[in-house]
This record gives C-alpha cells, sequence and structure tokens, in this order.
C-alpha cells in the first residue's frame, strides 16, 4: 500500500505544471537542494575539529550539541510557518479500500521527508562520521545518534501536533509562539541561560545510553499523539475553515480615488491576506524588516553594503509579492481578461498598491536613521529605486511570462509560478545600484551613485503611466499564452 | 449585427476543433449551442471573449474584431467555469467587487441582488463562507448573477443548467426567459430540453462543425432528439 501510494505521490509531482513546464527551474531547486546538503555535509564533518581550534578548553560535543538544540528550536519555529502538514492527499485516499490507520502512518511518515529533515540529517550523519573516524575526539555515537535524530523527529511532530492544534485553537498556539519568541528574546539579552541549560541537557542525555533513549520516547509519543490528533480531525478540517472568514476593513475613501484600479487593490489585498502562501509572504517580509539590524552583525560594512539593505528592505513587498505580479490571479484571470474594462488596470492597480505598502514600509525603515544615520538617506533613495525601476522589471518580465500559482498552498519550497528569470533579475538589481556607487566613489564623489540611483527610479516614478503602457503592450502579445498557462489544471 | 463568426477556426496542432464559416446573431436573441462533449462550445465562447487566439478568421462584435480592441467588454459578460470567480471572496464582496467595475455603487448592486433571492434560496446572500468554500452548485449560482450584473448587452453561460438542482434549474429558466427583452444571450449546453425551453434559436455543433442553426423551438425537440438518437 505505501508503496503504491507513493508512486502516485511521484507521479503527481512529476506531472504537476511546476515541474514538467519548467524544467530548469526545477534543475535549479535540485542545485540549491544539493548546496544546501553539502553545507550541511561539510559543518558536520568539520565541526569536531573547528570547535577545537576555535576554543581548545571547552568541551566540543557539549557545545556542538548546544547549537545543534538551538537548531531544532529555530526549525521547529519555521516549521510552524512554512511546513505544509495539509491533508489533500489523504482526502484521495480515505475513500479508496484502505484501513484509515495505515493512511494516517503514511501521512505522518511522510512528513519526516521534508527538506529540513533531510539536511539536518545530512549534517547529523556527517558531524558522527567525522566524530568517529576521529580518535582523540572521544564521544560515545551511538548515544549521540539516538539524542540528535530522537530531537530532530521529535520536532517534527511536534510541528505537526502544534500546527493541528492551531486549525482548532488559533490563541493558544499564537502564545506558545509568542512565547517561544520571548523566550529567545531574554536568551539573546542575557537574562535567561537558555545555552547553559541546553548544553547541560544535551551531556546529560549522551552521558549513558538509558538517557540517550528518552529523545527516541519522546519522538515516538509526539508521533502517536500526531496519530490520534490526526483520527480526530479528519473529517473537522473542512468545517475548520468554515466560520472564519478574515474581514479587511478598508476605509473605501483610501481606494475610489483609483476608480476601477481601486477595486482592484481592494480585492488584491483580500487576496493577500486570504490565502495560504500569501499570507507566509507576510512572515518573510517581516524577518526583511529586520534585516538592518544586521548593519553591525556582518563583517561587511560600509556604504556599499548598506545600500544592498536598503533596496532590499524597502524593496521586501515588491521581491515576494511583485515577483509574482499576475500569477497570483491566475485562479481568476478569465474574469479580470473579460470584466476590467482595460488591461491597463490591472497594472495600474497591482503598481498603485505595490507603491503604497512600499511608501508605508519606506515610512517605518526611515526610523532605522536612528541607529544608523546613512538610513536616513539611504531608505528614501533606494524607495525610489525600487519605485519606478524595480517594480517595472518585475512588470516587464510578468507581461512577459507567469506560470500559474495556487496562491492558498503555502509551502515554503513550492516553487510554483517561480522561473529562473525571477532568480536571476535579482541580480542585475541588486549589483546595478552598488556598482554605481563604487563607481562614483572611485572617481571621488562619494554618494552621487547614490544620487543617480534615486534619480532613475524618480524618472521612472514620474512616468510610470508611459512605463505602464510599455508592459501592458507587452501583455498583449503574450496575453494568449499567459492565460492558457493560467488556465492548465 | 451584435455578434458575428467569420470564417473562424481553431486548430491545436494538426486537429481542428472549431470551423463556423458564418454565424450572425442579433440583438435580443437567445441562441442555445447544443452538442455533445468536444463538439466546439466553450471553445466557441473562449473565442467570443478573447481567451483564445482564432487559428483564422475572426470574431466581430458590434463589427470590430474581439482580439483587436477592449470595447466589448464593456458590454459583454459570461460566466463559463471557476475562472470566472473569485474563491477567497464571499459571495456578496464578489458581487460587490463585479458591480465596482461597472461603476455600480453597493447599494445598487444589493438592491438588483435582491430579486434573486429565490434564486439564491437562502444559501448565497450575507453568508460568512468564501466562494471557495461554496457547494459546486452554489458557486454556479454566483457565477451566473455575477454575470448579470451591470446589464451587458451580451451574456454567455457555459453549461449553466449543469450541477443545479431541479428547482433552481426551472428558476433559472424562469430568469433568463423574463430577461430576454434585456440581453442577448449564448447558453451552451449537453441537455436538449433546457435550451429548447428558453431559446428561440438552437444552433448544433457536432467535432467543431455547425451541423444545424436556426431550429425553431416546435420543431426543435423533435428533430435534436433524432440528431442525437444513438
Amino acid at each position: 500500500m505505501f508503496g503504491k501510494i507513493t508512486q502516485l505521490s511521484i507521479k503527481s509531482f512529476l506531472r504537476s505544471p511546476a515541474f514538467s513546464q519548467n524544467l530548469s527551474t526545477t534543475l535549479m531547486m535540485v542545485f540549491v537542494g544539493l548546496y544546501f546538503g553539502l553545507s550541511m555535509v561539510v559543518l558536520g564533518a568539520a565541526a569536531p575539529f573547528a570547535v577545537e581550534k576555535l576554543a581548545p578548553d571547552v568541551n566540543p560535543s557539549a557545545v556542538i550539541g548546544k547549537y545543534f538544540m538551538y537548531t531544532i528550536l529555530y526549525f521547529t519555529l519555521t516549521r510552524l510557518i512554512f511546513q505544509n502538514f495539509g491533508f489533500k492527499e489523504l482526502k484521495q485516499y480515505i475513500l479508496q479500500p484502505i484501513k484509515k490507520t495505515k493512511i494516517y502512518h503514511y501521512v505522518l511518515t511522510k512528513t519526516a521527508f521534508h527538506w529540513i529533515n533531510w539536511i539536518t540529517l545530512l549534517g547529523i550523519i556527517a558531524y558522527l562520521t567525522s566524530a568517529h573516524l576521529n580518535p582523540e575526539y572521544n564521544v560515545k555515537v551511538l548515544n549521540h545518534a539516538f539524542v540528535m535524530i530522537g530531537l530532530l523527529f521529535t520536532s517534527n511532530y511536534l510541528a505537526f501536533i502544534i500546527d493541528k492544534q492551531l486549525s482548532l485553537n488559533k490563541l493558544v498556539t499564537g502564545g506558545l509562539i509568542a512565547g517561544l519568541l520571548i523566550i529567545n528574546f531574554l536568551d539573546v539579552q542575557g537574562y535567561l541561560p537558555l545555552g547553559v541549560f541546553f548544553e547541560n541537557s544535551f551531556v546529560f542525555l549522551t552521558s549513558n545510553i538509558g538517557f540517550a533513549l528518552i529523545p527516541v520516547l519522546t519522538m515516538v509519543a509526539c508521533y502517536y499523539f500526531s496519530f490520534t490528533i490526526l483520527s480526530k480531525i479528519v473529517y473537522l478540517e473542512d468545517s475548520a475553515s468554515d466560520n472564519s472568514i478574515t474581514e479587511v476593513n478598508i476605509h473605501s475613501g483610501l481606494f475610489s480615488k483609483f476608480g476601477r484600479a481601486g477595486e482592484m487593490m481592494e480585492m488584491e489585498l483580500k487576496l493577500i491576506v486570504r490565502n495560504k502562501r500569501s499570507k507566509n509572504m507576510m512572515y518573510v517580509i517581516f524577518l526583511i524588516f529586520l534585516y538592518p539590524l544586521m548593519s553591525e552583525i556582518e563583517s561587511y560594512q560600509g556604504m556599499g553594503w548598506y545600500m544592498f539593505i536598503a533596496i532590499f528592505t524597502t524593496g521586501g513587498f515588491a521581491l515576494t509579492y511583485g515577483q509574482l505580479l499576475l500569477s497570483w490571479n491566475s485562479g481568476h484571470f478569465d474574469l479580470l481578461l473579460t470584466k476590467m474594462e482595460s488591461i491597463k488596470e490591472i497594472f495600474r492597480a497591482k503598481y498603485y498598491l505595490q507603491c503604497m505598502i512600499i511608501i508605508a514600509q519606506t515610512m517605518l525603515l526611515i526610523l532605522y536613521g536612528f541607529y544608523k544615520t546613512e538610513y536616513f538617506l539611504l531608505m528614501p533613495a533606494m524607495m525610489f529605486y525600487n519605485l519606478g525601476f524595480v517594480l517595472f522589471l518585475y512588470m516587464l518580465l510578468a507581461s512577459y511570462n507567469s506560470k500559474k500559482v495556487d496562491s492558498n498552498k503555502g509551502d515554503a519550497m513550492n516553487y510554483e509560478g517561480f522561473s529562473v528569470a525571477l532568480f536571476l533579475i535579482i541580480i542585475p538589481i541588486m549589483i546595478v545600484p552598488i556598482v554605481l556607487y563604487h563607481g562614483c566613489k572611485y572617481m571621488g564623489y562619494p554618494d552621487l551613485g547614490i544620487y543617480i540611483t534615486a534619480f532613475i527610479g524618480l524618472i521612472g516614478f514620474i512616468f510610470h503611466d508611459k512605463l505602464i503602457d510599455i508592459s501592458v503592450a507587452l501583455f498583449k502579445k503574450n496575453r494568449y499564452k499567459i492565460g492558457t498557462a493560467f488556465r492548465s489544471k | 449585427m451584435l455578434l458575428e463568426f467569420n470564417n473562424v477556426t481553431k486548430t491545436y496542432g494538426k486537429t481542428t476543433v472549431l470551423n463556423i464559416e458564418n454565424l450572425s446573431i442579433d440583438k435580443g436573441e437567445c441562441v442555445g449551442i447544443v452538442g455533445n462533449n468536444g463538439a466546439g462550445k466553450t471553445t466557441a465562447f473562449s473565442l467570443i471573449l478573447d481567451l483564445i487566439k482564432a487559428s483564422e478568421g475572426s470574431v466581430l462584435t458590434k463589427g470590430s474584431d474581439v482580439s483587436k480592441t477592449e470595447d466589448w467588454k464593456s458590454y459583454t459578460s459570461a460566466f463559463l467555469d471557476e475562472t470566472f470567480l473569485i474563491d477567497f471572496l464571499t459571495p456578496n464582496e464578489y458581487f460587490d467587487f463585479v458591480g465596482g467595475l461597472h461603476n455600480w455603487s453597493k447599494g445598487e448592486v444589493k438592491e438588483f441582488i435582491h430579486q434573486f433571492e429565490e434564486f439564491f434560496n437562502g444559501e448565497i446572500l450575507g453568508v460568512k463562507k468564501y466562494i471557495r468554500d461554496l457547494s459546486k452548485g452554489n458557486q454556479k449560482k454566483v457565477g451566473i448573477v455575477g454575470s448579470l450584473i451591470g446589464n451587458p448587452e451580451i451574456i454567455i453561460l457555459d453549461e449553466p443548467f449543469a450541477s443545479l438542482d431541479p428547482s433552481t434549474q426551472i428558476r433559472l429558466k424562469k430568469i433568463i426567459r423574463e430577461r430576454l427583452d434585456k440581453h442577448t444571450f449564448l447558453i451552451s449546453s449537453h441537455d436538449l430540453t433546457h435550451v429548447a425551453e428558453v431559446c428561440s434559436r438552437i444552433v448544433i455543433l457536432e467535432k467543431g462543425n455547425m451541423i444545424m442553426d436556426n431550429l425553431k423551438t416546435e420543431e426543435t425537440i423533435q428533430k435534436m432528439t433524432e440528431y442525437f438518437h444513438v
């Protein structure tokens, strides 16, 4: 039974439009996956030596254990936001003559094959192999294996449990996530010795085989608890989503100025807050918002680096929402094509909405100026660059070729709708201004590059109507191709 | 002439899925398009709505090619399938959105929608559910009424009777009959009796070709039954 369902899953993946029509993207994702996997292997294998070298007076396995536990903690959080514990498959099989318990086991086993687990497992194996082969590095490999693998899959099923409780009780889980964040904050600030606790627990658990089995037992317990939850909520999944509507109350005067485009803008906002994938996107934007705090932590410093941060943060919305510009609407695109008085209205609506959000974001981001005065200049300057240049690049790309996206499917590794072009375009967006800056600096005008970049954006912003016309003209040429791609099941 | 097909063919590779030499539809007509699966009904509608490109020939509304202007959008409306619905809106929000595109105020939309309360059977208006959480039949009701908003001159409905319950089918026929003087309807169906009841003109498509046109209601059912007899 497992074999058959797995076969079907593989078929559904290979035959999905995202895979078959988009081989180059798939290949690239494979490379990204290999890269992450390889990084983990190198990290794991090098860890014993690196810690010994960097801090000869500590117990290296304890320090590595501590960071491993931190990683597990952060991964648990990451899973809650991004991992998709959906039931879509379950529903296909529940009516087939297969024992229900088998299906539940299948669903739960499948979550164990998530990419987070893969890369962590690779790291663990590399670390333990390296530790085993190094005679000076005296650790009990078996105990470590039990503890680390036990913790990894405890995290997997714990996230499953929390995720499912979330669909039943949002408040409890919200509190849990907030609690985790607070603990983390207190730890970073030094009020809570979480690191010491982790280190001691790890040393304790690995000290003998009996204790090492505790995480394994926890894992088994979490698995069985997940199993009970699954059998309870499998019929509730539909009704759970029914009784809540996310209200979007916008002062109607705000959009009415834009006429029909305004109607569309209001609809787009609803799209963002009511679909899983776009909701996850908001988390990403929030994380991007915190990025300027990296200004000092990173080893790079100076204006070029700050400029990069400013482009990235003020353009956060363009990088996430703007990249899939038309794809967000692939589910109801025929309505827009036939109902919107003209195609231009669609583009105008999307442009103005992005402008409003980018400007609002920049107003907040400017406050980082109190932290680094450079941002008083850089944030507004790079905002114009985003408004007048970056947005149009994405608009042109979307008019040339757009892929179908199911905006209510929310896994982070869901690359449906992405194309290699979307990844590659980021390079010139980021590099051109920085090269411009360094070029001008080299010639003796340190800030001129910033002004030129902002000026390019300003020109684009002033003539946005013309630029929208160009995108619309390109879209009209490709409209049948894009429409067909959106309609494909 | 309100709508014309001029030597229109649509081919995919070597297969011709539609080939209509000439089809003219006048203002105020109600045309039922009948055919088996794969007859080309939906293809014909998609061509009128400029969703796909004709391989040859052109579709004209009010004398202008639909693929060259966007004028037709202000007086043409359609409900072909779920891609005409916005699944994360509630039915009321959807009606408001479509109304807004026709410059209708929320009050006007509300008043207009009100007359379909019987058709909705209490399951649509004011319901706190996204369209994606409605049943297929109820989604269809939303789409059909959505296509009437803005009083468009041409209304295109693809299989409107399929997946509706019998009472709703009767109500829908009543709605269409009552609005015959306001709109030009194009309605496809593979159920002969439904279209024959509301449409004055029946066109039969088979494998992309127009087999019969201009059947009048009295003789229609008998002729069609003969044609589709296995």
